[in-house]
């Protein structure tokens, strides 16, 4: 199987603090990320528009082999705004716990069932790529997570991530997770882990197993507190494990330690 | 603290007093009586030390649940002198002999450890090496996953007859998750051999604090453990310039920094919204920081923080101000940097 890597070093990875990028640094860094063979490069947030929105059109003109994506809350104005941006692929973030649905949003399942449907209606009335994540999926009942990737199929989304957006997933979960969800809905699935409890790779390796295509990385491991699926870390892995799966690593390495100098310029 | 799931008990091991002992600097006997006294607190069940620990800290160590490892045959009379739960002989040209002499003077609990690169040396193991041993420790194995493990654990447990632990080598960063799951399974292993921080071996070991977070935070186990201590350990880890990363998981000084809006929003509303444990847990403290991600509810609770309230209406043109100020320095903004731009 070949692993479409999603890396979203210029999006959450840039959420860890103490880093701010200018339209300039993201459209040069996502140059430098092309070049690493990902497959998608998840460049930022056009809500927080000003210079971010900016940042998203000026990589997605750059017209990289990585396809560019950006990342939308589950409402109307972020999706403008990502529309606005000339991306190829709009994501968009679902709410999926009993936790965030409640106590984030204040509203119901059903309410997030019919919302999401609206959303990707207007990404797709105007010819965009859809991806929808699953946030806080890992802490979702299992059926909900299944409804929603419905409602995704129905709709013609690509692919639906599952994301653990507090970092508690381990690999016997994930693993049970996606047969379960696999067996339920036919959609291609993708993989958003976090490091807090020291197993994001080790999740995102074990959802490859259970067959997840795309799996999101960031250079260096970078993102909200412990941070993300290291990108090199998990190449050396699938290299090994998954035929199909070719990196020129010392190149790889080589261009990671560019991008972290630049990331980490003057701190 | 021995877990004791599905029928079965497992006991965490740590490996990292003598790490800590090998340090340079190296620890004062104060320090590194007072990093014991805090593993002890952790949830550890047994601690391995050399007898090169024992003479640094005076014989002033007990040692009841301590491993001792045997490097030489003084240390093999160390057994006899002294209580220890159990001692570990690394498989090499002189097991055999420390394994009997050991046998010869007494009944402790030996741990023969098995440095392994390649799952295919396990299936060939001498079995005179395994002769009067209680337990094998399976070292190493950096690439295999969990389900791997415990198909080795349960292989060497039934041809052997022998109680098994699971010390996973991290150079692939697959440590942690596979001393995890070798706790829970049914078929796991019987102990499992970590170090705080992952520090020690050629590559590293399962960090002793994310396997411990990750059997309270998932699993509502290991509730005993005083884990506020890592913080201090840590502490003490760095005075003898041990280096553990900022993004360290539990322990990394900025894991708990917060910057982009929507997650601050939601940590607002419930810290559980975007954290899988309350800082204060592991002794850190949450701290807001204000940039280029930052939203104006986030910036309101800031300056209050600050004691700056009272700017509520000028919020938007703040945070313009801030994201503009944030990405011309490529950071964030310090609390002081904050006050200043509050007074222009």
């Amino acid at each position: 199987m070949v692993i479409k890597i999603l890396d979203t070093t210029l999006r959450d990875g840039e959420q860890q603090p103490g880093l701010a990028l200018n339209a300039d640094d993201k459209a040069y860094l996502a140059g430098l990320i092309d070049s690493l063979g990902a497959y998608q490069i998840e460049a930022g947030t056009p809500a927080m528009g000003g210079e971010e929105k900016k940042a998203i059109q000026k990589i997605a003109s750059l017209k990289l082999k990585s396809r560019i994506s950006a990342w939308n809350r589950m409402n109307a104005g972020d999706i403008r705004q990502a529309m606005d941006c000339g991306v190829d692929v709009i994501h968009i973030s679902v709410p999926s716990s009993d936790l965030q649905i409640s106590q984030k949003l204040g509203k119901s399942p059903e309410w997030v069932l019919e919302e999401l449907a609206g959303c990707i209606e207007l990404a797709k009335s105007q010819g965009f790529i859809v991806n929808v994540g699953l946030e806080d999926a890992s802490r979702a009942k299992l059926e909900f997570l299944a409804e929603i990737c419905r409602t995704a199929r129905r709709e013609g989304v690509e692919m639906v991530r599952y994301a653990d957006t507090v970092g508690i997933l381990h690999p016997a979960k994930i693993t049970a997770d996606l047969a379960a969800l696999k067996a339920a809905v036919d959609i291609e699935l993708g993989i958003h882990t976090h490091n807090d409890l020291g197993m994001a790779l080790a999740n995102a390796v074990a959802a490859v197993q259970a067959g997840t295509s795309f799996v999101d990385c960031t250079i260096g491991g970078i993102g909200e507190r412990a941070g993300n699926c290291n990108f090199v870390d998990f190449i050396k892995l699938i290299q090994e494990n998954f035929p199909g799966n070719r990196y020129d690593l010392p190149k790889i390495i080589e261009t990671e330690q560019e991008i972290l100098s630049l990331l980490f310029k003057n701190k | 603290m021995v877990i004791a799931l599905n029928n079965r008990q497992v006991q965490i091991i740590d490996r990292s007093v003598p790490e800590l002992y090998g340090a340079a600097p190296k620890p004062s006997p104060h320090q590194l009586q007072e990093y014991i006294r805090c593993l002890r607190q952790s949830g550890v069940d047994l601690l391995e030390i050399t007898s090169g620990v024992l003479r640094y800290l005076g014989g002033q160590l007990p040692t009841q649940d301590a491993l001792l490892r045997i490097e030489s045959r003084e240390d093999i009379e160390l057994c006899t002198r002294l209580k220890f739960a159990g001692c570990v002989i690394a498989l090499n040209d002189c097991c055999r002999q420390f394994v009997q002499q050991i046998r010869q003077q007494n009944t402790l609990p030996i741990f023969l450890e098995i440095a392994v690169r390649e799952p295919e040396s396990l299936f060939s193991l001498d079995e005179q090496d395994i002769k009067n041993i209680d337990i094998i420790r399976i070292a190493g194995l950096d690439r295999s996953m969990a389900p791997e493990w415990l198909e080795y654990i349960q292989y060497i447990r039934l041809k052997y007859g022998v109680q098994v632990d699971i010390c996973p080598g991290n150079r692939y960063h697959l440590a942690t998750a596979a001393a995890y799951e070798a706790v829970l399974s049914p078929e796991g292993a019987d102990y499992v051999s970590v170090a705080f921080a992952g520090l020690g071996g050629v590559s590293g070991y399962a960090a002793l604090e994310e396997v411990m977070m990750a059997l309270r935070v998932i699993n509502n186990l290991a509730r005993q453990a005083r884990t506020e201590v890592f913080v201090r350990m840590n502490q003490i880890f760095k005075a003898s310039s041990l280096r553990v990363p900022a993004k360290k998981p539990i322990t990394g000084e900025n894991i708990f920094r917060v910057e982009s809006g929507i997650h601050a929003d939601g940590i607002t509303k419930n810290p559980l919204l975007y954290e899988p444990f309350d800082p204060g847990l592991v002794g850190q403290r949450r701290e807001l920081t204000i940039g280029k991600h930052s939203g104006s509810a986030q910036l309101a609770a800031k300056l209050r923080e600050l004691g700056l309230s009272g700017r509520e209406n000028n919020l938007v043109k703040m945070l313009e101000k801030i994201r503009t100020r944030s990405i011309q320095l490529r950071r964030n903004l310090e609390d002081e940097e904050l006050v200043r731009m509050c007074g222009e």
